[in-house]
C-alpha cells in the first residue's frame, strides 16, 4: 500500500541541495520508502540526494510524493513533511 | 597597485595575508595497483571518516554552515555516487580520482542547473579533503588560531569558512560574487571582504594589506578612508596600521 500526495514546488530555485539533504535525513529516520515523481514520470528515491537533484525540479513544477505505508494518516503526514522541506528548505 | 573587486560589509581592516591554497596533489588523477574492490572499500571508508570529522568540526559552528555542510556531505555519502565511481575504479583509477571523475560526470549531467553548479566547487572542496585522507597529504594549510589574518583564496568552500576563528579578520577571493557562499558567510560573521578580486592570488604570504568592504567604512576603529586620495593615516593607531599595509584591496 502507498500514499500519494501531489504538491507544487514554491521555492524560487526549485529543489536544491539543502532541502535535499534534509529530505534524505527525514526519510532515513522514518525507515519508510519515499519516492518523488515529476509530471514527466521521472522518479527518485527520497533517500538518494543525487537522484533527487538529477530530477532538476524547478519552481512551479508539480511533484508526487509517494510513501510506502499501510497507515494512510502516517504516510500522508510524512509526505507533507517532505513537501514542507521542499518548499521551506 | 590596488586590487579591486566586490566589497562585502561596511568595515575596513589591516592584517597579514594568509593564502589558502589547496595542494595540487589532492586533485591529481592517479592510477592504482589495488583491485577495484579494494579501492571501492577505500572510497567508502574515506567518505565516511571524512564526513564524520567534518560534522564533528562543524558542530560548534553556525547553523547555516552546518546545514550547508550536511547537505553537501549527504550528496557525497549517497551510494549512487559510489556506483558512479565504479566504472572509473574498474579501469584502474584510484579512489580519489574516481570520486573527482564521478563529480565531474554528475556536474555535466546537471548542466544548466545554476544552483547546483554553484555547489560543485564546494563538493570538490570536500572531495579534496577525502583525497588528502586517502593519499596521506594535507589538502591545504590550516589557518593559524593566533594573529590577525586576511584569508586569500581563489574561492572558499563551506568547509574552509567553517574553520574561521577569531584570528580571521578579513577575506579576499579571486572568484565569487555578491551572493556567493563566501560573501554570505562574511556578512554573517561581520568580516570585511572583497570578492571577485582579480589578481588576489598574487598577494604574498604574510604581506600586510588593507581590506575595505566599503570605500567609506562606518566602524570608528576601522581605517577612516579607503577611497582614492582620501586613503591616509588618521590618528596614531590607525597611522601605524596604515603604514604597515603595503596594498589596498578595495571595492570597484
Amino acid at each position: 500500500m502507498s500514499v500519494t500526495h501531489t504538491m507544487t514546488v514554491q521555492d524560487p530555485i526549485g529543489l536544491h541541495a539543502r532541502p535535499v539533504g534534509q529530505i534524505v535525513a527525514l526519510v532515513r529516520e522514518s525507515g519508510v520508502a519515499v519516492t518523488l515523481r515529476d509530471s514527466s514520470g521521472k522518479e527518485a528515491s527520497g533517500s538518494s540526494a543525487l537522484k533527487m537533484l538529477a530530477m532538476k525540479v524547478k519552481h512551479s513544477d508539480t511533484l508526487e510524493i509517494v510513501v510506502d505505508s499501510d497507515d494512510d494518516a502516517a504516510g500522508l503526514s510524512l509526505a507533507k513533511a517532505v513537501e514542507a522541506l521542499v518548499n521551506e528548505g | 597597485m590596488d586590487i579591486t573587486g566586490i566589497g562585502v560589509g561596511s568595515r575596513a581592516v589591516v592584517g597579514d595575508v594568509f593564502v589558502l591554497n589547496t595542494s595540487d596533489e589532492v586533485y591529481e588523477h592517479r592510477p592504482t595497483r589495488h583491485t577495484p574492490a579494494e579501492e571501492a572499500s577505500v572510497l567508502a571508508t574515506a567518505i565516511a571518516t571524512t564526513a564524520a570529522g567534518i560534522r564533528d568540526e562543524a558542530s560548534a559552528g553556525d547553523d547555516t554552515t552546518r546545514e550547508i555542510l550536511d547537505a553537501l556531505l549527504t550528496i557525497l555519502e549517497d551510494p549512487e555516487l559510489q556506483e558512479m565511481a565504479k566504472p572509473y575504479l574498474d579501469t584502474g583509477d584510484d579512489a580519489p580520482t574516481a570520486l573527482f571523475k564521478s563529480l565531474d560526470e554528475f556536474a555535466e549531467m546537471m548542466g544548466d542547473d545554476e544552483d547546483f553548479l554553484s555547489r560543485v566547487g564546494d563538493l570538490r572542496g570536500i572531495a579534496a579533503r577525502i583525497s588528502g585522507w586517502v593519499r596521506g597529504i594535507a589538502a591545504g594549510p590550516s589557518i593559524p588560531q593566533e594573529g590577525s589574518w586576511i584569508i586569500v583564496a581563489e574561492d572558499l568552500t563551506p568547509l574552509e569558512t567553517s574553520q574561521f576563528g577569531s584570528s580571521v579578520i578579513g577575506v579576499i577571493t579571486e572568484l565569487g560574487g555578491p551572493t556567493s557562499h563566501t560573501a554570505i558567510i562574511c556578512r554573517a560573521l561581520s568580516l570585511p571582504a572583497v570578492v571577485s578580486a582579480k589578481g588576489a592570488m598574487q598577494l604574498e604570504q604574510g604581506e600586510s594589506v588593507l581590506v575595505c568592504g566599503s570605500l567609506y567604512p562606518r566602524i570608528r576603529h576601522s581605517p577612516d578612508y579607503c577611497a582614492g586620495e582620501h586613503w591616509r593615516p588618521r590618528g596614531r593607531g590607525s597611522r601605524r596600521r596604515h603604514l604597515r599595509a603595503r596594498r589596498r584591496i578595495v571595492p570597484h
